[in-house]
């Protein structure tokens, strides 16, 4: 097996395995821990013929996907990101680019879906449950993506620094 | 062990050449690795003399801004303050002004007049012997004094504090056989060594070996000029000069002699009686010269009494495999040096130049490792230490370049010898309509792999492979070191063989 293809898995493999780590933990802690915001703090009044409780399933439905989607948009970065700099193109601010791309595709892909699928309300519920879609994206994507990026785009992420320093 | 090589002539100089190219890539043997340099020309305006000194000037440069460990440059080469010596002075710029010809008795001048015509006596000699050695063997034996003159008095000192200290020293002199100052000088520099040597209490520590060099170029006769070397002499020259050293056996004066040359003597680009004009590429036979000195510096003891002989297997090619390579690190560590020498000047250099110009570091990982940290200044990175190793890299592939270029004087796919250079340097023409190499403006990068021949690019890893390496290293940088750093862990890194 060449190099290039051994150390592919290797970072890429490694960045998928945080990735998973990051994503089971929006889905288990933080999709539920914005489920019981909704539920004590916040109750959200749906319009007329859609009940309270299934707003929360379509909320958590939704929010397992996106979770999904930023996962997949991660490592995506990894991938590309890897494959990036193998052409040579050093000198190219394409690598930062490259993450927005990926970052802004899973916060937009959020943004929408959570547009098209939400049951309409009374009030700002559905402002606040894409807040929430925003941020477990962001929060999968990110941390990971600033940690755990391909050595050679490992600073592109926005605030990614060396950890020694 | 300290090494001591001395160039004499222009010859000498590019075998001098020779052996920085072969220092840096960290073939000189032992642990403490230190090599003093001098040159012996009368004519110090010499173009290859100056070329030389140039190079071991970027070299010296380069190393003092060390800190820490080296990996890059790792032996000590030195030079006296002047690193060039002259037996003649300003006022004594002729043979007749040398030996106060007007104040000899009047049968001493008779005599000296039966030795030396009268362009020999009056022919300026601030561009050398001009291939007449019975001029330089006076000249020589008369200013040569290891007690009052610098830097002969360095040398000597150093060499006795050594031995002193119970360690050894090797010294090995270069010199053309054929021509005017290292014909007359070899000899005659060997003989006073090995004298002053003889008296000391341990001389046996001091070990003296001499690497002649053979014709292996020839020139155009330059017109307008009485007192010259010519190119038809050299055969005869050599051939006299082998016998006499045979019959007064002046190489046992040495304790390890060895005869380099070539029988394709292809002429060199410039002709020149001396001065800036006379300076000559560098040729294979130079690179096998400098390979018996690092093979006299590797030998546990003297080697009088044993004659060895090798030859190149093909005599219209040249492979790794003809070249002297006893510890099997010469390709391997040429490669490194070739691959770093590269690497450096096609990418790293331009992108750290481009990240100071435009920013955004970020597009190169190892520069925010190595260089965005508190209290590393880049600019002044890349106008020292960066400056130095990039104009290093310079000289050395375009000498790579030149040996390769050498072996057949021309560029054939078909008929590469030990390295593929076309990848970083091409040929052109000069205003005389002759074709010389230079460095190429941009590299071509995907040529990286497959530089030394014969090609290896299975396993050899490709430029991605080592940014990638490189972005993966974790430097553990003190203060100051962070360009150091970096290329000692760049150098390191291309000498990584999967």
């Amino acid at each position: 097996m060449s190099y290039a293809i051994k150390s592919f898995l290797k970072q890429t493999g490694a960045f998928a395995l945080v990735t998973i780590f990051f994503t089971l933990l929006t889905l288990y802690g933080l999709i539920t821990l914005e489920s019981l915001i909704f539920e004590d703090y916040f109750s959200v009044v749906p319009k007329a013929g859609t009940t309270q409780q299934e707003w929360l399933e379509n909320f958590n439905f939704v929010g397992v996907v996106l979770a999904l989607v930023a996962a997949l948009c991660a490592v995506g970065w990894a991938i590309t990101g890897y494959w990036f700099y193998r052409i040579k193109r050093w000198k190219s601010t394409g690598g930062r680019f490259l993450w927005l791309l990926w970052f802004f595709g899973a916060a937009l892909f959020s943004f929408f879906t959570a547009m098209l699928s939400a049951f309409e309300v009374q009030d700002s519920g559905n402002i606040l449950a894409m807040g929430f879609y925003l941020l477990n994206a962001i929060i999968i994507y990110w941390p990971v993506s600033i940690l755990f990026s391909p050595a050679s785009v490992k600073y592109a992420p926005y605030f990614a620094r060396p950890v020694s320093v | 062990m300290s090494f001591y090589a001395i160039g004499i002539g222009g010859t000498g100089a590019k075998c001098l050449e020779s052996l920085i190219h072969l220092a840096a890539a960290g073939l000189i043997p032992g642990h403490d690795k230190k090599l003093y340099l001098l040159f012996v020309d009368p004519d110090g305006s010499n173009g290859s003399l100056a070329r030389a000194g140039k190079l071991l000037e970027t070299y010296t440069s380069a190393q003092a801004k060390q800190f820490g460990g080296a990996d890059f440059l790792d032996t000590k080469v030195r030079s006296a303050k002047d690193r060039v010596w002259s037996p003649l002075s300003q006022q004594n710029n002729n043979l007749g002004n040398f030996v106060n010809y007007g104040t000899l008795e009047t049968d001493l001048q008779h005599l000296f007049d039966v030795l030396y015509s009268k362009e020999e006596k009056e022919t300026s000699l601030d561009k050398g012997f001009r291939g007449h050695p019975s001029i330089g063997a006076t000249v020589m034996a008369a200013a040569f004094d290891l007690e009052a003159s610098e830097p002969w008095q360095q040398i000597k000192n150093n060499i006795e504090l050594e031995i002193n200290n119970g360690r050894k020293a090797k010294i090995m002199l270069f010199g053309s056989i054929f021509g005017g100052t290292g014909a007359s000088g070899f000899p005659t520099i060997a003989r006073l060594l090995r004298n002053w040597i003889g008296m000391l209490p341990d001389g046996s520590a001091c070990l003296i070996g001499g690497t002649l060099m053979l014709p292996y170029f020839s020139f155009e006769t330059v017109g307008g000029e009485e007192l010259k070397a010519e190119a038809k002499d050299f055969l005869l020259n050599t051939q006299a000069a082998l016998q006499y050293y045979y019959q007064k056996e002046e190489i046992k004066e040495l304790d390890c002699t060895y005869l380099v040359g070539s029988d394709d003597s292809r002429q060199v680009r410039q002709t020149a009686i001396g001065g800036q004009e006379q300076e000559n590429e560098p040729h294979w036979v130079e690179m096998v010269a400098g390979l018996a000195a690092v093979d006299f510096f590797a030998q546990e003891h003297s080697a009088r009494g044993d004659y060895f002989l090798i030859a190149r297997e093909s005599p219209d090619r040249l492979s790794w495999t003809d070249l002297p390579d006893e510890h099997g690190k010469v390709k391997t560590n040429i490669l490194q040096l070739t691959r770093f020498a590269f690497a450096f000047l096609s990418t790293y250099m331009p992108m750290l130049e481009d990240i100071l110009a435009n920013g955004r570091g970020y597009r190169a990982p190892w520069y925010i490792d190595y260089f965005a940290r508190p209290g590393v200044d880049l600019r002044s990175s890349l106008q020292e230490e960066l400056r130095y190793t990039q104009t290093y890299c310079r000289d050395f592939v375009l000498w790579l370049a030149n040996v390769e270029y050498s072996v057949n004087g021309k560029i054939d796919d078909q008929i590469l010898n030990l390295i593929d250079f076309t990848s970083f340097a091409e040929e052109r023409e000069d205003k005389n309509g002759k074709r010389f190499i230079a460095l190429r403006k941009q590299f071509s990068l995907d040529a990286f792999q497959n530089i030394i021949l014969p090609n290896m690019k299975s396993d050899v890893a490709g430029l991605e492979v080592l940014w990638e390496r490189m972005c993966s290293s974790k430097p553990k940088i003190q203060s100051n070191s962070s360009a150091w750093a970096f290329i000692n862990q760049l150098y390191r890194l291309c000498g990584v063989v999967d």
